[in-house]
């Protein structure tokens, strides 16, 4: 294998594939779609019909549909002026069992890739149907196949005669990487002595790409202790099985002894006397072993110390950011890597 | 309303609107200077300002209808503009731009060029207040607005440039003395003097602002709390507290110190100029706090640092 001739010079022309390869690794972006609050969102249309939003989004070459690794291939920027009613149509449950299926776009391309024509489409992946599938165990779904950005998943339920009846999932990268923040708006929430707590309200579920980068910050606000000294710290957890169990989220392997990210005493038991605990760090879900998982929810934790109450408190209670970076997260930082 | 032929396949020819496009999208670059000092606006003097040589810059998207994918531009020899002439007894306050126009798009020429917009000369007019200031159009880039106080004969000029890949720095105290702040009950003064940073919102992307410093109460009742709070202020000049961005500590002696460290994320409720600095109070117990040096030295009491993010928060992403 030979080093390629590089691009661009003044003399040289260069087959659409290199241009593919070019855009996708100059520029900070990942596949996926290009504004997340509206690109390319499915919804149930009429009989079991589903509709697409317009927008623009970037697929990867090959069959690294969903992932960072796009090593050996490029990516094609595809992009839908208009909302799409009708854009595909689902099958119609099956008579006893529940199913999974997943809408994509797909590229065809007639000269790198098989296909009858030049062009994007749509495309409904349908599963097998199988006792027991949900959207979490994804029991029966398809392989996603080539030049495909997946958009949703579909729960089909035994039976279904319309897409009403059935349940979406979002399931689209972001090709800038996710970002969201998230907070206890409202209400303190009073918590039982060294009890590990979910924080009211801060549960999100994120799509992200394989061995991305997570930085993320959290600032908590508590006080009103019943004995003191008291500690309280503040972490932020995932899952990926929707809930059932939860690790922390930590600059370290799911390993590390400390999971928790920022704390602080209270030394009286004065209603005055307020803390707030921060900490922002990064994490690398691969280094979690989630290589390949790339759909999770996340939330926000507190607990306590030596046998004290807490709440969260005032009128900014908490709040914690969450910021896929559109790069990998290397083992550099790791003494064993 | 249907999906276009994606780019790039080997046997189809692009338009260039599907290259601006495609680079607009690949980048994550967005309409703004790309480097610090690119198409920066400075007073010449005799009524001309000058923007700077060598720069390269990406033109507003939005020449004629919609979007029409990210221009580029170089300004390879530098150039100047005249500014209209003072008003006798009143202030005016214009703005530097750089337009496009594209035939192909409703424009009379295939061109970029460098605007002066004259304001309305105002009484009171400041760059705060924005009094009597033009309305800068879609097509343009605002480069730098230009004050010129009554009768002149010299503009200030401030930087209003957009930054391509994001607006970003940070403030520090570099003062020698310490700043003491008596108790002020539960709001005090949202201001520390000389720790303010300026940033130039654009394109609606969010902003991590962080900051490190270190208090102390000096005098007063034991235990007592210091506590913080970051702010903003537009060109309106009100006061806004930055969501989620309290933090308090405890001390209990003149001797204890107190560290804030902390970071969020926040995204401006619209593009535009924002002031970010932080506040400090005692909440009570005490009746001056101090923010001391961090290191021993003169400088670095108190830092903030500012983030403009390339990626937009996803509304889709914030529930379970």
């Amino acid at each position: 294998m030979a080093l390629l001739t590089p691009e661009f010079f003044q003399t040289q022309s260069y087959s659409a594939k290199r241009w593919r390869a070019a855009v996708a690794r100059y520029g900070a972006v990942l596949p996926g779609v290009w504004e997340p609050s509206t690109d390319f969102l499915v919804t149930a249309g009429t009989g079991m019909n589903v509709n697409i939003t317009g927008g623009a989004a970037w697929i990867a070459e090959g069959t690294n549909t969903d992932a960072a690794n796009f090593v050996l291939g490029g990516m094609y920027h595809v992009e839908n002026d208009a909302t799409t009613t009708g854009a595909v149509a689902l099958a119609t449950g099956h008579a006893t069992l529940p199913r999974i299926d997943q809408i994509a776009i797909e590229v065809e391309d007639t000269f790198d890739w098989a296909g009858s024509v030049d062009r994007a489409k749509y495309v409904v992946v349908a599963g097998t149907a199988t006792s027991g599938a949900t959207l979490d165990n994804r029991t029966g779904a398809a392989s996603l196949g080539t030049n495909r950005l997946r958009l949703a998943d579909v729960l089909v339920p035994a039976g279904a005669g319309s897409a009403a009846a059935c349940t979406f999932r979002d399931r689209r990268l972001h090709a800038r990487g996710c970002a969201f923040v998230k907070d206890l708006s409202s209400g303190n929430q009073v918590v039982a002595t060294s009890a590990t707590t979910e924080i009211n309200g801060t549960r999100a579920r994120v799509e992200v790409h394989d061995r991305t980068m997570i930085r993320f910050g959290i600032l908590g606000r508590y006080g009103t202790p019943s004995a003191v000294p008291s500690v309280g710290y503040v972490g932020l957890q995932y899952s990926t099985d929707s809930g059932t169990t939860w690790n922390y989220m930590t600059s370290l392997p799911a390993a590390a002894t400390n999971p928790w990210l920022g704390g602080q005493t209270i030394a009286s038991t004065s209603a005055n006397l307020e803390r707030a605990a921060s900490a922002h760090t990064v994490w690398v879900p691969a280094l979690a072993n989630l290589t390949g998982v790339r759909s999770f929810l996340v939330r926000a934790m507190f607990s306590v110390t030596n046998g004290t109450t807490w709440r969260m408190n005032g009128t900014q209670r908490v709040r914690y950011y969450f910021q896929e970076l559109p790069q990998h997260g290397y083992f550099h930082g790791m003494a064993s890597g | 309303m249907t999906l276009l032929i994606p780019e790039f396949q080997h046997a189809t020819n692009y338009p260039k609107l599907r290259v601006r496009e495609a680079y607009e999208h690949a980048g994550g670059a967005k309409t703004g200077a790309c480097g610090i000092d690119d198409f920066k606006v400075a007073w010449q003097g005799g009524g001309v300002a000058t923007v700077s040589a060598g720069g390269f810059l990406f033109p507003s998207s939005k020449v004629g209808t919609g979007n029409n994918g990210l221009y580029h531009i170089e300004n390879g020899t530098g150039t100047t503009v005249t500014i209209t002439a003072a008003h006798a007894t009143l202030p005016r306050l214009d703005k530097v731009t750089l337009r496009m126009s594209d035939t192909s798009h409703g424009g009379a020429s295939d061109t970029a060029t460098l605007q002066v917009l004259t304001g309305t000369p105002t009484s009171g007019a400041t760059f705060l207040n924005q009094s009597g200031a033009p309305t800068v159009p879609a097509t343009d880039v605002l480069l730098a607005d230009s004050l010129m106080p009554a009768a002149g004969p010299t503009a200030t000029i401030y930087d209003r440039r957009p930054m391509a890949y994001g607006d970003t720095g940070r403030a520090a105290v570099a003062a020698s003395v310490d700043y003491t702040y008596t108790n002020a009950a539960t709001t005090g003064s949202p201001s520390f003097p000389g720790v303010e940073f300026r940033l130039e919102a654009s394109g609606g992307k969010p902003v991590i602002v962080n900051m490190w410093a270190r208090g102390q109460v000096l005098t007063g009742t034991f235990p007592a709390v210091i506590a913080t709070r970051m702010y903003y202020r537009t060109s309106a000049g009100v006061n806004t507290a930055l969501p989620g961005s309290d933090y308090q500590l405890a001390v209990g002696s003149t001797t204890d110190i107190a560290f804030f460290v902390y970071e969020l994320m926040w995204t401006p409720p619209a593009d535009g100029t924002y002031y970010i600095y932080p506040g400090f109070w005692v909440t009570s117990g005490a009746t001056s706090v101090r923010i001391m040096n961090v290191d021993g030295s003169a400088a670095g009491r108190i830092t903030i640092g500012v983030h403009e993010l390339r990626q937009p928060l996803s509304t889709r992403r914030g529930t379970a």
